[in-house]
């Protein structure tokens, strides 16, 4: 049967591209991308990345609608033999804006997508990075492959595996396009550059804040400023060292100012972020504060002078003890330096306890911390907190992005994770019965103080009885209740001053969203 | 004192060649030789990690108690590891029904009359025998290897540096533990780039590296001078001798979750150390775990997974690793009197067990042979107090 042709275009619609596209890779590469929280470019990952589909047009990811090549995917096992493939199936849901597509004929063609999807395109050609959380699926070729990844990412201390599908296929077969190989000949694509730095750094310290916005009042402001780019009320953190976090997150460097410690701080970070890989990076530090210090005026370069001085005897063989240093240097930013000489690990700062020092001190060194380690430093413990690495790392792959000049749009970010200060926060009534249950339940299993029970009796008369086992009261009839509940003031007091480990955490808030 | 436990590594501290050293295939024989800081031993610790995980059986041999208390510490009871001798007698005596030939003391085995019992002994075809891992490879003598061949072994996992021996007559040159195992020079690993030291320490330990091309130093790229991880030369007088212990107690108590390890010339200095360091915290009320351990004495007591301070002597610090470690006055260190190739040796074992700092200290009046063998330039290792600029 022949259809009649239709002359006016009634019925015929713009093609719809997939919602699902194959990218091919090792297992290797996908354990560092799934660190990364990001799908990089080779660069992304520094010495230690193995050819895959990703070398073939550098600061480009390559994704296939529907198959992929043979060749590509022989070629991400070519490097080493140990090396296994695997095709991660990514749902870029949101994505519009300007890239490349590969035509049918292997033509390169400028794209605005979706709306100039023409329907024989054999690949898109997407600006790096992208966020890892777009990974619907990670298709395997057998038992043999899914055993031997879920081995490997044992390895490592942050890689996130069981936070992704894997699929074993059936027949032990790729959806592969037999035969066509690839790339097409003669397809030149000027390579690019993505900015990783910055967004792995505002990576961890999306995390950092996450896990301190429980502490106080600032950092939950600075955390909701972080993640979502505004405050309630302008005037609503009055810390402008740390304030400047969102201009920072706004134009990826230390913005202009005539602030003294804001524009010290966040040089500190800049330098830190991006010093070279063989500096350790506490001498970033001390050579920014060095060359900053000169144009500063006789007093501030004396207070500097001494900083210095308590910063190199303190990574070397100290003479001062936390307490003296933190006296001698009362305010945030010099605490924050403090710290950073004191303590190594993003965790490390979360355990860190001293009654000298106030929450700004710590949020600063948190960020100071976080540029130190960046996202793909941080192992799982601090990546567990519900809903936070989908939200980092479509922000991280957004913030790349922007500073890359991709016009490229990744959609709406998943919401920020909500602290549990937050969750636990007393409607007009008082506590919900799952916050009350869900306060029981952390403060037994952190052993706060502050939990009483509340016996209801019907009227009568009582008799005590003291025996071997303790006291007894005995009543004709039935307890009318038994309740056993949370001093809310005591509760808050422990949960901004106590760090809570990840398991008890989980726990709560699986009784708050139940 | 602070909890103190082995970190996995992040995906990205781990180079491609100690990925290719731990994929290598499960069963079969592989050396893998490194120098300090090529993170030879985690490999070895994620290759053991990784039977366990598969369910398949295997021996984690180390060099001596003090590692196997260290290893099973940090890294967990379940880890099925033992001391190497221990091991080997058992091991031994169950195969062939025979007691280990010893030469007196348990430890001291016959080598050559236990090849020769092997020489009649048959390894039943079918049983099976676990796969071993062995680290500090080297300090085992080419007899062990050999026997365990005669005795049915076959799949083994050996990490070396032949360059970190403090006995050199006993130990195993790359090309013995591979004629031994029958190991073909293609199917050996070499870990040639730094992994976890600071790149300060490696280089410094590269300045007492005695030359074997056979296990390569790791590779080293070029390090900005004056950096704060820089190695430090600490001259004391001796009146600020127990000043200098006191700003040992100091770093103790701003890092409580590290362990420093204060590596000794002699068990006098030791003892010297030991009593110097407790008497100083008791001053100060208390607050930092100050051990000790002599080679082949109880290591009941002693904590690798907590922080604080352990002091040692430089015969049993191999394989050890600290955060910080003290090479307590070094003018005192004479192994084999002044031949300056023994010293270096063990300086390049004492200085790669640092993994964060590592400070060397020196009574100013103290002279010796070591003196000459420490670099000059300030680069590798900084002099405190600074020594006066010459005019010229």
């Amino acid at each position: 049967m022949v259809s009649s042709p239709d002359l006016f275009g009634a019925g015929q619609s713009s093609p719809v591209p997939p919602d699902r596209w194959l990218l091919a890779t090792n297992q290797l590469n996908l354990c560092y991308l799934l660190a990364a929280g990001m799908v990089m470019p080779p660069a992304g990952f520094g010495d230690k990345y193995y050819r895959d589909s990703l070398d073939y047009f550098p600061g480009w990811i390559p994704l296939f609608p529907e198959r992929v090549p043979v060749a590509v995917v022989e070629h991400s096992v070519r490097e080493r033999p140990h090396l296994r493939p695997c095709v991660l199936e990514l749902e870029p849901g949101g994505l519009h804006g300007p890239l490349l597509t590969l035509g049918g004929l292997g033509e390169l063609r400028e794209c605005q997508f979706p709306g100039e999807w023409q329907g024989d395109e054999q690949a898109l050609l997407v600006p790096a990075p992208l966020p890892a959380s777009w990974i619907r699926r990670i298709l395997l070729a057998s038992p043999e492959d899914r055993k031997t990844l879920e081995s490997r990412a044992q390895d490592y201390a942050n890689v996130p595996l069981g936070d992704f599908p894997l699929a074993v296929l059936k027949g032990k077969r790729f959806p592969v396009a037999p035969g066509a190989g690839w790339p097409p000949a003669g397809v030149a694509v000027p390579g690019r550059e993505a900015a990783l730095a910055v967004p792995r750094a505002a990576g961890a310290m999306l995390a950092m804040l996450a896990h301190l916005a429980g502490r106080g009042e600032t950092g939950a402001r600075l955390c909701r400023l972080a993640f979502d780019g505004e405050l309630d009320e302008p005037a609503a953190l009055d810390n402008p060292m740390l304030a400047a976090l969102g201009e920072w997150l706004r134009l990826g460097h230390a913005p202009a100012t005539d602030d003294v410690s804001q524009r010290l701080f966040w040089g500190v970070i800049d330098q830190v972020i991006h010093r070279d890989p063989a500096l350790d990076p506490r001498d970033a530090v001390l050579a920014h504060l060095e060359t900053a210090s000169a144009g500063l005026d006789e007093r501030l370069r004396g207070a500097f002078a001494r900083l210095i001085q308590d910063l190199r005897t303190l990574a070397g063989l100290p003479d001062s003890s936390a307490d003296e240093l933190f006296e001698r240097h009362p305010r945030s930013f010099p605490r924050a330096l403090i710290l950073f000489f004191l303590r190594e690990r993003c965790e490390e700062l979360l355990e860190y306890r001293h009654p000298a020092l106030t929450e700004p001190d710590i949020l600063a060194a948190a960020l100071l911390f976080a540029a130190r380690e960046g996202w793909l430093g941080l192992p799982l413990a601090l990546r567990q907190l519900p809903g936070l690495s989908a939200a980092v790392s479509v922000r991280m792959a957004a913030l790349a992005q922007r500073l890359g000049g991709t016009d490229l749009d990744l959609g709406p970010a998943p919401p920020r994770p909500r602290s549990l200060r937050e969750l636990f926060a007393p409607g007009p009534r008082g506590w919900s019965k799952a916050q009350s249950e869900a306060a029981l339940q952390l403060a037994r299993d952190m052993k706060w103080p502050g939990i009483r029970t509340r016996v209801k009796l019907g009227k009568g008369e009582y008799r005590l009885e003291v025996g071997g086992g303790g006291l007894e009261i005995v009543m004709d009839g039935e307890v009318k209740a038994v309740v056993t509940e949370v001093d809310p003031d005591m509760f808050f007091a422990h949960l901004n001053a106590t760090p809570i480990p990840a398991k008890p955490e989980q726990r709560a808030r699986v009784r708050l969203t139940a | 004192m602070a909890a103190r436990r082995f970190q996995l590594p992040g995906v990205q501290e781990l180079g491609k060649q100690q990925e290719d050293a731990l994929m290598l295939d499960r069963d079969g024989q592989h050396l893998i030789i490194g120098g300090p800081g090529t993170g030879k031993s985690v490999v070895a610790l994620l290759r053991a990690r990784r039977l366990q995980r598969d369910g398949d059986d295997y021996v984690f041999l180390v060099y001596n108690r003090l590692l196997l208390l260290a290893s099973r510490q940090l890294f967990g009871e379940a880890l099925r590891s033992d001391t190497w001798i221990g091991w080997f007698r058992r091991t031994f005596q169950r195969m062939t029904g025979n007691p280990t030939p010893c030469r007196g003391q348990p430890w001291d085995i016959d080598w050559p009359a236990v090849e020769r019992l092997l020489l009649d002994f048959t390894p039943h075809s079918h049983q099976n025998l676990p796969h071993l891992i062995i680290d500090e490879g080297q300090d085992m003598p080419p007899a062990f290897y050999r026997s365990l061949v005669a005795l049915g072994f076959e799949n083994f996992y050996v990490v070396a540096d032949q360059n970190q021996q403090i006995e050199p007559e006993r130990h195993s040159s790359r090309q013995d533990i591979q004629e031994a195992l029958a190991i073909a020079p293609e199917r050996v690993v070499e870990l040639r780039t730094n992994y976890r030291n600071r790149y300060p320490i490696a280089r410094l330990a590269r300045e007492f590296y005695t030359g074997d091309p056979a296990s390569p130093p790791p590779a080293l790229p070029p390090v900005p001078s004056g950096g704060v991880d820089t190695p430090i030369l600490f001259d004391y007088r001796r009146d600020q001798y127990r000043a200098t212990l006191g700003r040992i107690l100091t770093l103790a108590r701003n890092q409580p979750h590290k362990l420093i390890g204060v590596i000794a010339p002699t068990d006098q200095v030791r003892l010297d150390y030991v009593a110097g360091l407790r008497a100083g915290d008791a001053a100060a009320g208390g607050m930092v775990a100050v051990r000790t351990y002599a080679s082949r004495a109880d290591v009941t007591g002693l904590r690798f997974d907590e922080g604080g301070i352990m002091v040692i002597n430089a015969q049993s610090c191999k394989g050890l690793e600290f955060d910080t470690v003290f090479l307590a006055d070094i003018h005192g260190h004479r192994p084999g009197g002044l031949d300056t190739d023994l010293i270096r040796k063990r300086f390049y074992v004492m200085t790669a067990r640092a993994r964060d700092r590592l400070i060397l200290l020196r009574a100013r009046s103290g002279d010796s042979p070591v003196l000459g063998i420490l670099p000059r330039d300030p680069a590798l290792l900084a002099r405190f107090p600074r020594p006066p600029v010459r005019e010229l």
